[in-house]
């Protein structure tokens, strides 16, 4: 492949900013009420009808921003994270945070604590992700090396499912078990300004840590090592990503479930496009990883799914055979 | 005083003590041969010059400067690496790796400026491998892998180019040619610390030579002074064959009587 020029890359990221937006439209569009273009653009500025104006104001712009955010932030952390571990196959799951999310959730349900408040399990999504992010900084706080991360990570995803796993295994009863279950499988579903509201900070933190991360990935492509003698703070770099990652992915999760694959195919998806560098797969990934969540959010509420198709079943039925078809392009580079 | 002074470096890892008293200067100019047996600490002398590892003794001074009061990047534009084996972790193209070589001259937003790519060009050019700038390096031969990553560490434009072993697995023509490239950068006034095995290459090539021996330097100086018998069969436990051949000298290795 050839080196990418400037020009090429500014395409990619026009032509990403329009899919987006022909996205963002037509999710603002379809739904139970079907609304046309002009109907949508004129609610959004509150001048069309009342029932219109709530549907496309109240009941899809935060659905909308809050897949965008979540497309985005999956999109991006993922790219980063590959770059940080140096590992194709790492997506935000691999630090525990989804888990720990899930698990948040999962207490919350069983516990009937949904009946208080709507925000009860979003609440104790986050504070699932952010007792990860805690033990996470503990054990990998003395020894900062890749692995430790990875295994640190691993072992609180481990503990994660382990405590979802008896969770359910005690649930009180079945409509409990299935909201567990359905909760899990990710949905944009019925979600507000709250949800948003709870989340949105946490993420947007979580992005301003990771920003200009891009040419320390780059350094590190040549082994920690030599992008030490680069110049690059590998212990502050690798804080910016995994604390950025937590963050950002821990809200996602718990305002819409653990979404999986957006992670781990859209930098496949970009590399396809435009190359391996790290630096030049982030913000791509991040438009790509918005304009999957916001299509699949559109696919969950066809007919064909009887309204009951969750959002992380759509990501993993499109996602798996796009990646072991990128995977199957790619294979020559890959050596 | 103008050079990379090592004063009595000690370095310990995980309680063992791997370096000790090492003290040594690299001028700019001059190559700089840092030879030994494995596990003598040539490397680790090399990781802690460029704070990859901690010292537990003694300074590194950069033109009489401690090169830990330095910025990182700072460190960086005047102190470069050629790690040993050269790892490569994504299919770059050549370009873009050897690119990587300026990241301490710009900030984490920066793109490459015209003085950034006119300093790519010209190390791709002195290492002979502008034509494959558009290869990924994953699929290049050894040496010519091995002329882009030291291309990559060219790039940076550094005042002291650190090498492990940069020879180490190619095949003779290719570490005559690497040899010859450390030669040029040298005598465009680089300083050049190289960790290399090969004693002849050593002979041949290196203004000076270092010969470490169980963590402390045995003996330095020209080779002459160095490559003594008793030298090498104190440090190498080997006997050696020595002879000259059209205005170049041999060192073979064989077993010690």
């Amino acid at each position: 492949m050839k080196s990418v020029s400037r020009l090429q890359q500014n395409m990619l990221l026009i032509g990403l900013s329009g899919l987006l937006l022909v996205a963002v439209l037509a999710s603002s569009m379809f739904g139970a009420v079907n609304l046309s273009l002009s109907q949508v653009i004129e609610a959004l500025f509150g001048g069309s009808d009342t029932g219109v104006n709530i549907i496309v104001q109240e009941l899809r712009m935060p659905r909308i921003i809050l897949g965008l955010m979540a497309g985005a932030t999956l999109g991006y952390t993922g790219a980063a994270l590959q770059g940080l571990l140096r590992n194709p196959l790492a997506d935000p799951g691999v630090i525990g945070v989804s888990s720990s999310a899930s698990f948040g959730a999962v207490a919350a349900i069983y516990l009937g604590l949904s009946a208080y408040s709507a925000m009860a399990i979003p609440g104790m999504a986050m504070m699932g992700a952010l007792v990860a992010t805690l033990i996470l900084m503990l054990l990998a706080s003395r020894d900062s090396s890749v692995l430790t991360l990875i295994l640190a990570g691993v072992g609180i995803s481990s503990i994660a499912t382990a405590g979802i796993s008896l969770i359910m295994n005690f649930a009180p009863n079945p409509i409990s078990l299935q909201d567990m279950i359905f909760w899990m499988l990710g949905s944009l579903e019925n979600r507000t300004y709250d949800d948003l509201m709870l989340a949105g900070p946490f993420i947007i933190v979580g992005w301003l840590m990771m920003i200009g991360v891009g040419q320390g990935l780059n350094a590190l492509s040549l082994g920690s090592e030599a992008a030490h003698t680069l110049g690059i703070d590998l212990k502050r770099l690798r804080w910016r990503v995994v604390l950025g990652t937590t963050l950002s992915v821990g809200a996602t999760v718990s305002v819409c479930g653990a979404i999986g694959f957006i992670g781990l195919v859209v930098p496949h998806l970009i590399r396809a496009l435009i190359g391996y560098e790290p630096r030049k797969l982030l913000l791509p990934s991040a438009l790509a990883g918005a304009v999957l969540m916001t299509a699949a959010d559109i696919l969950t509420r066809l007919p064909i799914g009887h309204g009951q198709l969750r959002l992380g079943v759509v990501m993993a039925v499109i996602g798996a055979p796009v990646f072991i078809y990128i995977i199957f392009k790619t294979r020559e580079s890959m050596r | 005083m103008i050079g990379l002074e090592i004063n009595n470096l000690g370095v310990v890892l995980s309680g063992r003590e791997i370096v000790r008293g090492a003290s040594f200067t690299v001028k700019p100019g001059e190559i700089v041969g840092l030879i030994g047996p494995n596990g003598a600490g040539k490397s680790t002398v090399i990781k802690a010059i460029l704070g990859l590892v901690e010292k537990a003794s003694g300074d590194v001074l950069l033109s009489g400067v401690g090169t830990d009061e330095f910025e990182a990047k700072e460190r960086a534009r005047k102190i470069s690496y050629v790690p040993q084996g050269a790892p490569i972790h994504w299919p770059l193209t050549a370009e873009r790796t050897v690119a990587l070589g300026r990241t301490p001259h710009l900030n984490p937003w920066q793109d490459m400026r015209d003085e950034d790519q006119t300093a790519i060009r010209k190390a791709m050019k002195q290492t002979d491998c502008w034509h494959l700038k558009d290869r990924l390096v994953t699929n290049l031969s050894g040496g010519e892998r091995a002329r882009v990553m030291l291309a990559r560490t060219m790039a940076v434009g550094a005042e002291y180019m650190l090498a492990d072993e940069p020879t180490a697995s190619l095949d003779p023509f290719h570490q005559l040619q690497v040899m010859d490239i450390m030669k040029a950068q040298a005598k465009a006034g680089v300083g050049v610390l190289i960790v290399m095995h090969d004693l002849s290459l050593a002979l041949q090539t290196c203004d000076k030579l270092v010969l470490m021996h169980d963590g402390a330097v045995l003996a330095k100086g020209t080779a002459a002074e160095v490559l003594t018998d008793e030298n090498l069969k104190t440090a190498f436990g080997v006997a050696v064959t020595r002879w000259s051949e059209n205005g170049l000298e041999y060192i073979a290795p064989r077993a010690a009587g």
